[in-house]
């Protein structure tokens, strides 16, 4: 007797033979999917045409690169060794920020959870201020050892700490509290904030630009050598999450209900939880903490296409790409010629929509 | 052939199940009943490793613990008494989320039609695009039946029982709607699947069931047809108040009618 789980694909094929049904929002998924896919490479090529040097020639400098035309030098230096990294930092960290919170809210059964709002991406920050600060008292073996992912690596464990500690404070029998999450989340916050600021008074000035210029939650500070070191761990993160995906939907339903549907609900909260803190943490480590990525995108798109995570989490992937692209060319004009740090411009986006957000869900705070 | 062999349960310093042995065969409707606190959704959630208890549950032979999830979910499908749902989902959404597990060589024709299938068995026919937390208590009890439904459809797979573990599932329902759940449950266990229900309504119980397990504090109080069991000496012992069971011609099994709550303190005591 074989029992084979049914794979994701079938899944998918089930739901797309027959588009039109009612209730079956995988057509209008499929479609947002389409658009978004076009609009992230619109944004993509505008993000590297955008900026003080708008006379750069974007598309003759990839040409040239590629061997297809010429390019001046200014214009090969600005779109390669600037704008490219940047560009690829904000859709790689927008993605991740995007799908971890999409992860976070099925793990927590909540739409309020949001690495940002529960101190995860404090405990990641923590990590990486203790790895700046202190890698230095490291032994040598060690530093030559985990090298340039020292930083990815203490903030991913720093990430993956405070998801842990949350959510043994916040669950119990299954059941998870929104009042004890955010409240356990503030606390949190609050204290690796403490324990960052500590560290920050025993730094040395060089320690200090790179504390500073990192902690306002920034793509500006790209560079190929971050974006190496951090991009393959999260893009490792993401796609593991699809796996995930039929878990999450069926945790909708209650942590009994998902093991009387088949999921080893254990192992797929240790997987959850990795892979938010492997992506949160890397992001963290080369951007610093930006906000409400994680909770204005997966919203935004419960709403129109609804909660199935195997649709949900590539579309978030997408917009979340988008969303972090635009607000990083919006940072870039609106205090011109100076810029102003992305985390800045998704908060005074997020801000309000979390407002939104907790305005419709009063009911359910009221336990 | 399911079975529970010397199941004790621990709430504090409460023993809410002390050894009860269990057992229920394929092809019949197995219910428990038994008043409020007499344990009977307890011992479905032992069965089901809900709730940790000492004792054995076997199924064929096997220990249910051993297996493992997806083999579980292949063999039972288990309906929760009430459940929230954190996400808004549309109907066909949740009820295809019991296509978790199944047979890798089912065909898609088939499987794309069992959600509808198994909509129109409840009676929800056209509820497809309605939203979850929209519909009425009992719309929902019966949607996530379908759903349980679509997780063990055949009733037999490749020469295997499959059971149907119902905690309470007309609790929510009018009378209609009891009658159509019942038949379902009654038509899975006579093509040869398993069926166990914990009931309230011993009437029901009386006309659909099989067997009766009658619990009353966390003990088998008494095993057998309901016109074994449900007797007025057993029911007037565990419910605490006095029944009279009658035999009408056609339905072949007891019916009762409550007489008085004898039990019950009065509002002047």
């Amino acid at each position: 007797m074989a029992f084979v789980s049914l794979p994701a694909v079938k899944r998918t094929l089930i739901t797309l033979r027959a588009p039109a049904q009612q209730g079956d929002r995988t057509a209008k998924s499929f479609a947002l999917q389409a658009g978004l896919s076009v609009l992230l490479l619109l944004m993509m090529l505008l993000s590297l045409g955008w900026g003080a040097a708008s006379d750069t020639d974007v598309l003759g400098a990839i040409g040239a690169k590629f061997g297809v035309g010429s390019a001046s030098a200014r214009d090969m230096s600005i779109v390669w060794d600037i704008r490219m990294p940047r560009m690829l930092t904000a859709t790689v960290v927008g993605a991740a920020l995007a799908v971890s919170g999409a992860v976070m809210q099925g793990l927590f059964r909540n739409p309020l959870a949001d690495p940002g709002l529960v101190g995860i991406s404090a405990g990641a920050g923590f990590g990486a201020v203790v790895a700046i600060v202190l890698g230095g008292f490291l032994p040598v073996a060690l530093l030559g050892l985990v090298g340039p992912y020292l930083i990815p690596l203490a903030a991913f464990f720093g990430g993956w700490a405070s998801t842990l500690i949350l959510y043994r404070i916040a669950t119990r029998g299954g059941r998870t509290s929104v009042i004890t999450m955010l409240l356990a989340g503030i606390a949190l916050g609050a204290l690796t904030g403490a324990a960052t600021g500590f560290l920050v008074y025993r730094a040395d000035d060089d320690q200090l630009r790179d504390l500073t210029f990192w902690g306002m939650g920034s793509v500006a500070g790209a560079s190929w050598f971050k974006f190496m070191t951090a991009g393959p761990i999260i893009i490792l993160a993401l796609v593991a999450t699809p796996f995930l995906a039929r878990a999450l939907d069926a945790l909708a339903l209650g942590e009994p209900v998902a093991e009387h549907m088949g999921i080893d609900v254990q192992r797929m909260k240790r997987i959850s939880i990795l892979s938010v803190a492997a992506s949160v943490g890397a992001s963290v480590a080369i951007t610093g903490g930006i906000g409400f990525v994680g909770i204005v995108v997966p919203h935004l798109l419960r709403l129109f296409q609804g909660p199935v995570h195997r649709l949900l989490l590539p579309n978030a992937a997408l917009l979340g790409a988008v969303f972090l692209l635009i607000a990083d060319m919006l940072s870039r004009v609106v205090v011109a010629p100076a810029e102003l740090p992305v985390g800045i411009v998704t908060a005074t986006v997020g801000g309000p929509f979390f407002l939104w957000i907790l305005l419709k869900n009063r009911a359910m705070l009221d336990v | 052939m399911l079975k529970a062999k010397n199941i004790t349960v621990t709430f504090g310093q409460r023993q809410v199940l002390q050894g009860v042995d269990f057992e229920a065969r394929p092809g019949e409707l197995t219910a428990i009943v038994g008043p409020n606190g007499s344990g009977k959704t307890t011992l479905l959630k032992a069965i089901t490793g809900e709730v940790p208890s000492t004792g054995d549950a076997l199924l064929d032979g096997h220990l249910l613990s051993d297996m493992s999830p997806v083999e579980r979910a292949t063999r039972r499908a288990v309906l929760p008494q009430s459940g929230s749902v954190a996400f808004p989902f549309t109907v066909l959404e949740l009820v295809r989320l019991g296509l978790t597990s199944g047979r890798g060589t089912d065909s898609l024709t088939a499987m794309e039609a069992l959600p509808h299938k198994a909509l129109a068995r409840v009676g929800l026919r056209g509820f497809e695009g309605r939203f979850v937390q929209d519909l009425s208590g009992g719309e929902r009890q019966r949607v996530q039946l379908a759903r349980v439904l679509v997780q063990i459809w055949d009733p037999v797979l490749d020469g295997s029982p499959r059971w149907l573990l119902l905690d309470e599932p007309v609790s929510a329902l009018d009378i209609g709607h009891q009658l159509v759940v019942m038949e379902i449950a009654r038509d899975f266990a006579q093509a040869g699947g398993g069926v166990i229900a914990v009931m309230h309504d011993l009437n029901l119980t009386s006309m659909f069931a099989h067997k009766v397990v009658l619990l009353n504090e966390g003990k088998v109080q008494s095993t057998g047809t309901p016109q074994h069991v449900l007797t007025n000496e057993n029911l007037s012992t565990c419910y605490g108040c006095a029944v009279r069971t009658n035999t009408p011609p056609p339905l072949g099994g007891p019916w009762i009618l409550p007489q008085a709550a004898s039990c019950a303190a009065g509002f002047a005591e």
